[in-house]
């Protein structure tokens, strides 16, 4: 780079600092006693985050949570080689980069976008054997940025080098959580966004603000990290998303933290009353007096699953991160990107015993959820949650009894703060067994036969959750193991929608302008604007091994001749084909033309021949309507098959890429399938995307009740016959002696 | 004297009435001839604005005055099937025939269990079918046969027709899954009212494959697995009268019959938001109608094997008792379904259909704001649902039924599959041997299983709010931005969104429905009715899985038989006599009086009382795991409440269901 030109950028930037920490210092009266030196930048944003005031409600939590350091996992140590960095690794490798050169001379102005574990090589993982070899070499990846400038650095925890990799040409690291809490501040300095709001009739301290990825769309916004911030009325409700100041954006730096422009097109829109927004609990028992009123539903009480008794299978929880549970075992663990990762999944054999390898790495890969609004306000929101605003970061603490049942175990998350320091999330993941009442397998035999044979077998599962609540809404993603050897991977939608303020309060008032509505008048002056969610999923099969093949089954009709005895006329046929290189693994669903999708191991047959394979069995099929040039859809170009198989590659894991912010769509899912390698026979990753098209209804309204969609992974002459076939049925004494207590 | 407390108009016909049916039957001068036997004998519910007046009426239920019981029944007699409507007087103890038709047309109603008890018994003493088993080294002691109908293929129907099953045989032996092992290459051909075999070809011979890995019986040895319970130590949150089952915010009646087995009627959901004490009605009535399984052989063994489920063997009589702790979890409740037998007298059906609280660890909905100041705000309810459910095991496959209806007014349909695959006997013990189209998938040494479809046909008489709806298509269209607002688009950089076009159906060619085809919301609508907002009250149908379309041609036989089943959604006007969609008379149907041929008259449907039928559909490719039992494969839809609330319905859900205290309340030791 021109030296002129780096010196440049360091003068303006030391200039915007000053400006920030001279607003800063004007705008908060810091209440007295915490009225500290000024070190840093960044410390100095901590503190005046850390002192929550009335003028920006939204974020203070996470910063308050980000001091924590729970004594429980301070003296973690890695057990294996998939597990998460602990604690004192975290805070190593801060240490290593604080002291790394470009760093070293003001570690106050790193910022740590991301910091996890970089995962051993497959076959170094592979090949481990707990209690023989030594874990592998502990590393790090780094994301961080530093004076403008985004670095991606490898970290050797042992030997303490610090190794630059490559960067993305375009886009930005996920944003950190105390960049999303102090942006919401930033309006607040600007007398204009003051004035503004309350000409809308808000008083400043019932504005809670929200920031918006920007998403891109053209040259005229790139080359400095912005976002949108929107901004509600949280006045007589906690559901703030209901009362939208419409029209309202404010576009920030966020580097600069200054107001860059704010558009006010929302004159003449009411903001929506509060009346009939809040979910909570407290607040309703309050307005319904006693229980006497309360209507049928209002007094369901949930039967208590519980399993089995104890000499039934247990779900055990080994060095922290090895679940294992009804022939299966697999690592899990919480990544602040993806969630949940499911690593190493192997089932056993009931034939032999031996555990066999069904899936090396499982976990969401990208999130996009583009809203069908082109107007100024609403045209951006095409929000990409995992690389935008990391799906993990955003997962909350589950609810014990009411997200999960009593017997569920948790895990928590360990993940990094901007300033590189740890901070533990607690019960971010329950493992529970699951018995819904459903049927794993049975049969009744006619009594025409003379046979008195009634065989049914309960069919009880593993689940393991995560609930991501990525501001509005909340993801719960579930994985389900089934004893079958079955995998059911499963989202469910629920939360609160984002929803847009109209003059409209009756659909009559509407008439002749519905298209203009984009979405249902859910309430007076609320419209829920219409939307997608997809889901895409980065699955590194290795069926039997790492050497796969990706085959299509195709089902179509076949004409009988007219040489055929036969009086049929048709038939199915089933075809199989083997995908060569990745295009021919493209998969867009069309149901018209039936097909199953494989992934076998043609090395290894079952007894009787057939390749051993598991099947993705499709569900959730909506696919993306946005035109391929429209640059959401560049950006989330993986939206454009349901299906992809790729070879594996370590650094292909972001289906939106590296950088998802305000990238444009250069080093995506779709961009790696072009290069059309070879994938027949080799270690493959299939990729799956759910898709939901949602049309809001008032009973979406003011908080969504779940919407749920899943697909499954199969085996498919995987096993030599049905591997639950020996599964004993229950007895009488299995059922424990349940009695209510008078106390209640 | 009535068994019930408080008897409904829709309860299926009691053990007396059936009786009483029998006897008036017998005494008719209208059908002379004998023997006579019984093939259905069913309520035929009073007229529907007579059962809504009861229902919904003003008055309570206790002064309202019961309306008249009146049965159907089909019986054979010379050759010929009749059709009596009974009337059964109010003690259900007499009975008179209202009236009485003979059916001329294509098609023979439900085979019995007594005529294939009959069937099943004939091969044993034909001098060829002996001779064939003997040189296939199989002992006839080990053999057992079951009854398979010929669909049709072209040929006489109506009077002139036979009526004729196929006979197929396996080898027991000493597995109890004989169906495993088929006696391949062999067909034959029972009259069944002469009781006699009246063709034979033993075409092929093929090994029988070996019984070792077939059977599923619980033995003694295997590995440990205790299920896990579900567990309700303060009672049941339902209640159950009579067949009414009331629970949570739905109210509705379970009745039973012999042809569809569960038949859910007055499902109706209390409303918070509206006026106190209102139930707003959502389903008048609603059963499986057709269960239609094509297979994919077109070899003279194998091509006719395209059955009818409903109404060639009956849901109902194909039901079996469920088993606690197995079938149905130990908190479930059970209701009987009595049915009427080949000889008119009333089989008691005990535990035919079982209805249970679930919570599955499922969320009902939640929130997690982390936005305020000083506290994280998370509320989360579990979901709790009750599953109403039968089983039905016609021949080798298991049909595991669910209505589940939950506290957000939903109702979601789930069939289940399970239970043994239909296969045919090879030479093959190796896929590698195989070179051409086996038209299945080799699962074992000398067996393979036979692609095939399954397609379960809903009818669903929906009365959302009222009587009379609409179907409308929310179409989900793409739609480009032009960036300029003086054509009409916004003067943004986006290029595209999608919206909604909607279109109202207007006749019954309009309410046919392809979920695979363009994305859409589909809804029923009551148009008279609005929300506060103003939008139309209705339900939506939300396809899960299971979409499924018949891929045979539109002119194979079978296809023509059950045509309806290129579509996953049909709307017809209602009808009292359009139930079954594989007509009154499927055995043998041409399809001539069927669910495509009804609505070939394209009535009107907009604004009308509307029925939705609608068709989930599987294509089934077998593989080893599905052998010899398949683990369960399921697949369902949804009706979902769409602006027919207010709003969220399970907002001002009760205090969570389950407390920290719970544990305090029960004690949960195992024995």
């Amino acid at each position: 780079m021109d030296r002129s030109t780096s010196l440049l950028r360091l003068i303006l930037l030391a200039l915007g600092a000053a400006l920030v920490l001279l607003v800063v210092r004007s705008a908060f009266r810091l209440p007295r006693g915490i009225d500290t030196p000024t070190t840093s930048l960044f410390d100095d944003e901590a503190t005046a985050g850390s002192s929550c005031t009335r003028f920006a409600p939204w974020g203070c939590r996470q910063a308050d949570r980000i001091k924590q350091k729970p004594p429980s996992h301070e003296n973690d140590v890695p057990r294996h080689p998939l597990d998460p960095l602990t604690i004192s690794e975290v805070n190593r490798a801060r240490e290593l980069l604080r002291a790394h050169p470009p760093f070293a001379s003001s570690p106050s102005s790193m910022f740590v976008h991301s910091l996890a574990l970089d995962e051993p090589d497959k076959p170094v993982v592979l090949s481990w054997r707990k209690g023989v070899d030594p874990l592998p070499p502990r590393r790090a990846v780094a994301v961080v940025r530093f004076r403008g400038e985004a670095f991606v650095l490898a970290i050797d925890l042992a030997s303490g080098a610090v190794t630059p990799l490559p960067v993305p040409a375009s886009g930005y690291p996920t944003m950190t959580m105390d960049e999303q809490v102090l942006l919401c501040y930033t309006p607040f300095r600007d007398p204009a966004f003051n004035a503004t709001i309350q000409r809308h009739g808000v008083r400043l301290s019932d504005v809670a603000c929200l920031p918006i990825s920007l998403g891109w769309y053209g040259p005229s916004e790139e080359n400095r990290r912005l976002i949108k911030i929107q901004c509600f009325s949280a006045e007589g409700t906690a559901n703030f998303y209901m009362r939208p100041i419409e029209g309202l954006t404010v576009l920030v730096d966020m580097d600069t933290r200054e107001v860059v422009r704010i558009s006010d097109r929302g004159a003449g829109i009411p903001i929506p009353p509060a009346a009939n927004t809040d979910y909570r609990y407290s607040r309703h028992m309050q307005d319904e007096g006693d229980d006497q009123q309360t209507a049928g539903f209002q007094k369901v009480r949930a039967p208590s699953m519980e399993p089995g008794p104890s000499s039934g299978p247990r779900v055990e929880l080994v060095d922290g991160h090895t679940v294992r549970w009804g022939g299966w075992e697999f690592h899990l663990k919480a990544d602040a990107r993806a969630g949940m990762v499911v690593s190493r999944a192997r089932v056993q054999d009931p034939g032999t015993g031996a555990h066999r390898e069904v899936l090396y790495k499982g976990m969401a890969s990208e999130l996009f959820v583009p809203y069908m609004d082109p107007t100024e306000a609403w045209y951006f929101k095409t929000y990409m949650d995992a690389g935008e605003y990391g799906f993990g970061l955003q997962a909350m603490p589950l609810v014990p009894l009411n997200d999960c049942p009593r017997h569920a175990r948790y895990l928590d998350g360990v993940f990094v703060a901007a300033d590189g320091r740890p901070y533990v999330r607690e019960k971010m993941i329950c493992v529970f067994e699951r018995y819904a009442g459903e049927v794993a397998w049975r049969h009744s035999e006619s009594p025409i036969t003379g046979l008195d044979i009634r065989e049914s077998r309960p069919k009880v599962t593993l689940v393991a959750r995560m609930v991501a609540s990525v501001a509005n809404y909340d993801y719960i993603m579930d994985w389900e193991f089934q004893m079958d050897g079955l995998v059911r991977i499963k989202v469910g939608l629920s939360g609160i929608l984002m929803v847009k303020g109209t003059s409209y309060s009756h659909l009559s008032e509407a008439r002749g302008n519905e298209g203009d509505m984009h979405g249902t008048l859910l309430s007076e002056n609320v419209i829920g604007v219409i939307h997608d969610h997809y889901v895409t999923f980065r699955l590194d099969m290795d069926v039997d091994g790492a050497d796969n093949s990706f085959v299509r089954v195709e089902m179509a009709r076949q004409e009988t001749g007219p040489g055929d005895e036969s009086p049929r006329r048709s038939y199915l046929r089933a075809t199989r084909r083997v995908a060569e290189t990745e295009k021919d693994a493209r998969v867009r669903l069309s149901l018209y033309h039936p097909a199953e999708f494989h992934v076998v191991n043609p090395a290894k047959k079952t007894r009787v021949g057939n390749p051993v394979g598991y099947k993705v069995v499709p569900a959730g099929t909506a696919a993306s309507l946005l035109d391929p040039e429209d640059p959401p859809q560049k950006r989330g170009a993986f939206t454009n098959n349901q299906i992809w198989v790729t070879p594996y590659n370590k650094s292909e894991e972001w289906a939106g890429g590296l950088f998802v912010y305000q990238s444009k769509g250069e080093d995506t899912l779709d961009t790696w399938s072009e290069r059309d390698r070879p994938i027949e026979n080799k270690d493959l990753v299939l990729w799956y995307t759910l898709g939901f098209h949602h049309i809001p209804c008032q009973e979406d309204f003011p908080i969504m009740p779940t919407v749920s969609s899943s697909f499954d992974l199969k085996p498919v002459n995987f096993f030599e016959s049905n591997p639950i076939l020996k599964q004993r049925p229950t007895k009488e004494d299995d059922l424990p002696i349940c009695t209510a207590s008078t106390a209640a | 004297a009535s068994s019930h407390s408080h008897p409904h108009p829709l309860d299926p016909l009691t053990p007396d009435e059936i009786t009483a049916v029998r006897a008036a039957v017998l005494a008719s001068p209208r059908v002379p001839a004998r023997p006579l036997t019984f093939h259905y004998v069913g309520l035929d519910e009073p007229d529907k604005p007579d059962v809504l007046a009861y229902a919904y009426g003003g008055s309570g239920s206790s002064s309202r005055p019961l309306l008249p019981r009146r049965a159907l029944v089909i019986a054979r007699a010379g050759g010929q099937s009749h059709e009596l409507r009974v009337s059964v007087a109010s003690n259900g103890t007499s009975a008179a025939v209202l009236s009485h038709a003979v059916h001329s047309g294509a098609g023979f109603p439900v085979l019995t269990l007594e005529e294939q008890f009959a069937a099943v018994a004939l091969p044993q003493a034909y001098p060829p079918f002996v001779e064939s088993v003997r040189r296939r080294g199989v002992d006839m002691d080990d053999v057992l046969c079951a009854v398979f109908p010929v669909g049709w293929f072209g040929g006489r129907a109506g009077t002139t027709a036979k009526r004729v099953a196929k006979m197929l045989c396996f080898v027991a032996g000493p597995t109890a899954n004989f169906y495993a092992r088929p006696i391949e290459g062999i067909t034959m051909v029972v009259d069944l009212d002469a009781m006699a075999i009246v063709g034979y070809r033993d075409r092929v011979t093929y090994p029988v494959p070996k019984a070792e890995g077939t059977d599923y019986r619980a033995g003694k040895t295997g590995p440990p697995l205790a299920p896990g319970v579900a567990v309700q130590p303060e009672g049941r949150g339902f209640h159950i009268d009579g067949h009414v089952v009331r629970w949570a915010n739905w109210e509705f009646h379970v009745g039973f019959d012999m042809r569809a087995g569960t038949v859910i009627s007055l499902a109706s959901v209390h409303d918070h938001d509206a006026d106190a004490g209102t139930r707003r009605r959502v389903l008048y009535r609603g059963f499986v109608s057709e269960i239609f399984v094509p297979y994919m052989d077109p070899v003279e063994e194998w091509y006719y094997r395209t059955f009818l489920d409903a109404g060639e063997y009956g849901l109902g009589l194909w039901a079996f008792p469920l088993q606690p702790g197995a079938d149905c979890p130990a908190n479930a409740a059970y209701l009987d379904g009595s049915y009427a037998g080949q000889d008119g007298k009333p089989v008691g059906g005990e535990n035919r259909i079982c209805v249970f609280e679930r919570y599955a660890g499922d969320v009902a909905w939640r929130h997690t704001e982390a936005g305020f100041p000083d506290r994280l705000i998370t509320e989360v309810r579990p979901d709790v649902t009750l599953v109403v459910r039968m089983v039905v095991s016609p021949g080798n496959y298991d049909y595991i039924l669910d209505w589940e209806f939950k506290t957000s007014g939903s109702i979601k349909f789930v069939v289940s599959l399970t239970g043994l695959l239909e296969v045919k006997g090879t030479s093959y013990t190796h896929a590698d041997e195989i070179t051409v189209d086996a038209h299945g998938s080799l699962v074992s040494e000398n067996t393979i299983a036979v692609y095939h479809d399954h397609y379960v046909t809903y009818h669903l008489d929906l009365d959302i709010d009222g009587t009379n709806n609409s179907f409308v298509k929310n179409i989900i269209t793409a739609k480009r931005n032009t960036g300029d607002p003086a054509t009409g688009g916004a003067g943004t950089p986006r290029r595209s969104y999608w919206t909604v076009r909607r279109e109202v159906a207007e006749t019954e060619a309009d309410g046919q429905a392809d979920v695979n085809a363009a994305p859409a919301d589909l809804l029923l609508v009551n148009p008279g009715k609005k929300t506060r907002m103003g939008n139309e009250v209705g339900y939506r149908l939300i396809p899960s899985g299971a979409t499924a379309a018949s891929v045979l041609a539109d002119d194979d036989y079978p296809q023509r038989r059950a045509s309806y089943t290129k579509k996953q959604v049909w709307v017809t006007p209602y009808s009292k006599s359009e139930k079954w969609a594989s007509g009154l008379f499927a055995d043998q149907s041409t399809g001539a009086d069927s669910l495509t041929a009804w609505s070939r008259r394209n009535r009107g449907i907009r604004d009308q009382d509307i029925v939705l039928w609608y068709t989930l559909g599987l294509h089934h490719i077998p593989y080893q795991e599905d052998f010899p039992v398949m683990p369960t494969l399921s697949g369902g839809f949804e009706l979902r409440p769409s602006n027919f609330f207010e709003r969220n319905p399970i907002l001002k859900i009760g205090r969570p269901p389950i407390r920290s205290s719970a544990s305090g309340n029960c004690s949960c030791d195992a024995r």
